[in-house]
């Protein structure tokens, strides 16, 4: 069914309608998810979270075309206010169970999730995930996330430093 | 790094449970806004198919036994064919004809008395217990010929309801569809052998779509009528 149906059944409170439609992205925001939380309890935890605020709050999307925008802004926004709720007790433990079974893996693609989790800042990651998972704009990212288009800017320039600087050391290993 | 990073995040292994969490998160929303949303849509609903088709089931007789005891005596006699006719729906559209007689002129009342004599005569050949007709059972000749009444006949019982005709309301596509869904919904309702709205869990799967397609705009008309 198409995209534009779910979400005017699910805005007049249709809620199987909505679980189809949700479900097209749940795994688009696990993933966004994990990269700022960290860890498999608190990215479920997230998914349902935004689930929640989602369905809830569908009757204001305007334009059914911006769905997924709007559900990665929600994502994004309950990432980081779970981190700031958190924030005293985020363990800087490296243990990262999606990286089990990759040692044959090229290391340096490897460290770059690596570096995306934990290097990165939070706005820095929020662009580079709307930027490159989510194939947004520079001008969609400032609106989705808020801010303005200059700033976007930056915070992606400092990311992607930040990114590459990860792997120049990593050749230098090599 | 486009592909670079899609590729590097799709080594996020996706936990098996995460639809059920998807599922927990939708409906704890729904039952909170629960409430909110569904009674005013329901009750919207109600208006409308109770303006729409039930009251032709009911009310139709009623009226028919009222108006015209020539036709079936009384309502005493009345009940013997339609079992679920209520003494309630039976004054209420005795109430709704005295406001009918009023507002319709002479020449409209009549008309408006031959096409519910047509409804009449369907809903006791073709009916349920509760005056709801299967119109997908129905032979091609009498379902033209009733589907033509409905067609002339709702914007009266619009006008009973004191909303806008929506034959006027709407565009004559609109309007085609608008039947339909009627037809869809009374259709689904004999089916189920209900009296009323079912809920969209005893529909069986495969009319679940068509049931809502209809709901949804059933809804859509009702709130033009009411000006939303």
């Amino acid at each position: 069914m198409k995209l534009e149906r779910l979400v005017k059944k699910a805005q007049k409170g249709n809620d199987k309608a909505y679980l189809m439609l949700f479900q097209q992205y749940e795994a688009d925001i696990y993933r966004m998810a994990y990269v700022y939380v960290k860890n498999k309890d608190d990215a479920l935890d997230l998914v349902q979270e935004v689930a929640y605020q989602s369905f809830k709050k569908i009757s204001t999307l305007k334009k059914p075309e911006y769905f997924k925008t709007w559900l990665m802004k929600i994502t994004i926004n309950c990432a980081l206010s779970l981190i700031n709720k958190n924030k005293k007790v985020i363990p800087l433990n490296l243990d990262f169970e999606v990286l089990t079974g990759s040692e044959d893996e090229d290391i340096a693609l490897t460290l770059s999730l690596h570096k995306l989790i934990d290097t990165l800042k939070e706005d820095e990651k929020s662009v580079i995930l709307l930027k490159y998972y989510d194939d947004r704009t520079l001008k969609e990212i400032s609106e989705i996330l808020d801010i303005p288009l200059g700033t976007a800017k930056s915070v992606l320039y400092r990311a992607l430093d930040k990114l590459r600087q990860n792997l120049k050391e990593v050749d230098n290993y090599a | 790094m486009h592909n670079h990073l899609k590729q590097e995040l799709s080594k996020i292994e996706i936990p098996v449970e995460i639809h059920e969490r998807s599922e927990l998160g939708i409906n704890k929303a729904k039952s909170e806004m629960g409430g909110k949303l569904n009674r005013f849509v329901k009750k919207r609903l109600a208006i409308a198919v109770i303006s729409a088709c039930l009251m032709i089931p009911t009310g139709v007789f009623a009226y028919q036994a009222l108006l015209a005891d020539n036709l079936y005596g009384s309502f005493d006699n009345l009940k013997k064919h339609v079992a679920n006719v209520t003494m309630e729906s039976y004054l209420l559209f005795d109430a709704k004809l005295n406001q009918a007689k009023g507002d319709l002129g002479k020449e409209e009342f009549e008309q408006f008395k031959d096409l519910l004599n047509v409804f009449t005569s369907a809903k006791l050949e073709y009916g349920d217990n509760n005056g709801n007709i299967d119109y997908s059972q129905l032979p091609a000749e009498p379902l033209e010929k009733i589907k033509a009444a409905m067609y002339e006949i709702q914007p009266y019982f619009d006008k009973l309801n004191g909303l806008p005709s929506s034959k006027e309301v709407l565009t004559a596509e609109e309007y085609e569809q608008y039947i339909q869904a009627l037809m869809t919904y009374e259709t689904i309702m004999a089916q189920l052998g209900v009296s009323s709205i079912p809920e969209v869990d005893i529909i069986p799967t495969e009319s679940q779509e068509e049931f809502l397609e209809a709901q949804e705009y059933l809804i859509y008309v009702n709130e033009k009528q009411i000006g939303n």
